[in-house]
Parts: structure tokens; C-alpha cells; sequence
């Protein structure tokens, strides 16, 4: 085979891919190092995104926001008026557990970090590592408890936030307000799918699907996404539904770690 | 070696990879960059191999997976299509 380039070329390229791959020895170090080089730019830009994937998406979606703020109304609506019954449930829950001296219902001990980058593979970066004591495999999760992910490994002053979606993911996950459990499963590119749900329990359109505490990866409770269509399939063992996950990574700017649950 | 042309080059690569990794998830920006400057340049011109070196090598920094399998693959990608053009392909916009 005939050479196109100078051997000196060559040699430049072979010796800067062989100290490439010598950087696997310290690949902790490494990832750390430019983290921190990239991350001021990265901030800067994840903070700007926000404003700029809403001009875009105005320009081009003006018709289906205006449809999906009619949508938002109705829910609003609906969601005003579950909240007025919840608060009187809550009252209730509280003057209970006084009469039975149970004290406030536990909540989790959380750290917090801001975002900033997405990584490849389904996963972000948060500025905040070891040194933070933070370990690996802490939930990840939003102001309003919608779950994000987990830690999968942890720097110095970073840590990479495996994502729901990852196609790796799987976790176990249950219906409010029904006794149904299932596995949610990630597809990656922010999608993820509920599968394992038993064919005689009814699932809806439109119904919550939460974290269970059952595999002992989340805690119980967490906000994971909405049911948008399901497939019952006669070749199926099982049901399975398509979910719209809560979470959003372009509103994402800050997250809480959960330290302990 | 063009020292203020390799500078310039890290400089649009560690740029391009923060748009990638901040606004434009799913995009492959940094892959496009490289096979666009590689199809576009003169043939013989060693800045293409060394852009898919770059943004391999910032791509690995930023996924799970072994540092420089990016750039390696992003290097022979370049390598290969210089030789394709280089060989079978004639015309006013790769001229010898």
C-alpha cells in the first residue's frame, strides 16, 4: 500500500495515539483534569441552552404549544383541585400522627449540585465529587422528586449521573394509586418503557408511574414519568407501556443528591 | 508542524465538543466537523487527521468507555477517506 504522508506524519500521529491510550493508567485523573478545564464553558452554555432551545422551539412548535397549553390548563385545573383534597388528607395524616406520637414522616438527607455537561451514554456531569462526600450509586433526583438517575462514578470535584434512560438502566417501579408494579427499562435518547406488568392489571393512559423501593436502587416515591400508550401484545408474556418521562434535561440546571435513604 | 494552526484547531474542538455535550444532545456535531473537514481539504493535508484525533480524543474523555478508541476510529476514518479521495476522486474541489 502506497503511503500518502511523510513518515514523520505518521510517526506524530502513532506516537500521539500510543500517549492517548497510555492515559487509560490514569483515566480517574484524567477525566477529572479536563472536566475541570471544560467545565466553565460547559456551565456557561448549559445555562444558556434553556433560552435558546425555547426560542427554537417557538419558532417551530407554535402550533402544538398552543394546543399543549390548552392541555396544560385543563390538567392545572385538575391538579388544583387534587391539591385542595390532598391538603385536607395531609392535615388529617399530621393531627394522626401527633394523636400516635410518630413525629414527621422522614424525609431524605440531600446534597446539592448544578449540571454541567450531558456526557455520551446517557449521562451528566455535576460539579460536585468526592470530596463533597459523595459515593457511587447515590439516587439523583429534581427539586419537585422527579428521579434523574444514579452516580456512577465519582471524581475529585465531579461526578458522572447515569441517567434513567441509559439503556443499561432497570429498576422496579409501581402505578400510583394502583397495586401495579413493573420494571421500568431505559432506551436510551430519553426514552424509557415499563415492562413486567402482569396482564391482569389494568394500565391507562395517563397513569403516574413512581420509584418502588423494592430493588433497593431508590428510594420509594420518586416522580418517574407518565404513561403515554400501552402495548398488549398476544405474543407478550407480559404488558407493556411507552412512558414520557418527567424528567427534562433541557430544564435541567441543578439536582439534589440523595445521601442517605 | 503549524503550531498557531494546530492551537486553533484544540481551540474549535474543545468549543465544538461544549456546544455538543450543552445544546445539541444528540447531534454528532464534532463527527461532522471531521468528515466535513476531511472531504473538503486538500488531500494530501495532514489538519483533517489531526481534527479526528481531537474530537476522538475529547469524545473519549466524555463517554464511559476506554480513552482513545475515538480517536483512533476518528483518525482511520480520516485517514481512509483521504485515501478514497486521494484515489478515486478527481475534481475541481480536491485539486493535486
Amino acid at each position: 500500500m502506497k503511503f500518502y504522508f511523510s513518515k514523520s506524519k505518521i510517526l506524530v500521529l502513532l506516537i500521539a495515539i500510543l500517549l492517548i491510550l497510555s492515559l487509560n493508567l490514569f483515566s480517574k485523573e484524567t477525566r477529572s483534569f479536563f472536566y475541570s478545564i471544560f467545565s466553565p464553558v460547559q456551565k456557561t452554555f448549559w445555562d444558556a441552552g434553556d433560552g435558546i432551545s425555547d426560542f427554537f422551539c417557538g419558532v417551530f412548535s407554535r402550533e402544538s404549544l398552543k394546543k399543549e397549553n390548552e392541555e396544560l390548563r385543563l390538567e392545572n385545573q385538575k391538579l388544583l383541585a387534587e391539591k385542595a383534597s390532598l391538603s385536607k388528607v395531609m392535615e388529617e395524616n399530621e393531627t394522626l400522627r401527633r394523636a400516635l406520637e410518630i413525629g414527621p414522616a422522614e424525609e431524605f438527607q440531600l446534597g446539592f449540585a448544578s449540571v454541567v455537561s450531558k456526557l455520551a451514554d446517557e449521562a451528566i456531569l455535576i460539579d460536585k465529587g468526592t470530596e463533597d462526600g459523595l459515593s457511587e450509586n447515590m439516587p439523583v433526583i429534581t427539586a419537585e422528586k422527579v428521579l434523574v438517575g444514579k452516580i456512577d462514578k465519582v471524581y475529585g470535584e465531579f461526578s458522572r449521573v447515569a441517567l434513567i434512560s441509559r439503556k443499561e438502566s432497570s429498576f422496579d417501579v409501581e402505578i400510583l394509586g394502583k397495586s401495579i408494579k413493573g420494571l421500568i427499562r431505559g432506551r436510551g435518547r430519553s426514552e424509557i418503557f415499563l415492562d413486567l406488568v402482569s396482564k391482569d392489571k389494568e394500565l391507562k393512559k395517563g397513569d403516574l408511574v413512581i420509584s418502588s423501593s423494592m430493588g433497593g436502587i431508590y428510594p420509594e416515591g420518586l416522580l418517574v414519568g407518565i404513561i403515554k400508550e400501552v402495548i398488549n401484545s398476544d405474543a407478550q408474556f407480559f404488558q407493556q407501556a411507552e412512558v414520557s418521562p418527567f424528567l427534562d434535561l433541557r430544564e435541567l440546571k441543578n439536582v439534589f443528591i440523595i445521601l442517605n435513604f | 508542524m503549524n503550531w498557531p494552526k494546530l492551537f486553533i484547531l484544540i481551540l474549535a474542538f474543545y468549543l465544538l465538543l461544549a456546544i455538543q455535550t450543552t445544546l445539541l444532545f444528540y447531534f454528532p456535531l464534532i463527527l461532522i466537523s471531521v468528515l466535513l473537514i476531511n472531504f473538503f481539504e486538500k488531500p494530501q493535508d495532514f489538519t483533517g487527521v489531526l481534527a479526528a484525533l481531537f474530537g476522538g480524543f475529547f469524545l473519549d474523555i466524555f463517554s464511559s468507555g476506554i480513552i482513545g478508541i475515538q480517536a483512533l476510529s476518528f483518525a482511520a476514518l480520516a485517514l481512509f477517506i483521504k485515501v478514497i479521495l486521494r484515489r478515486y476522486v478527481r475534481g475541481p474541489v480536491y485539486p493535486v
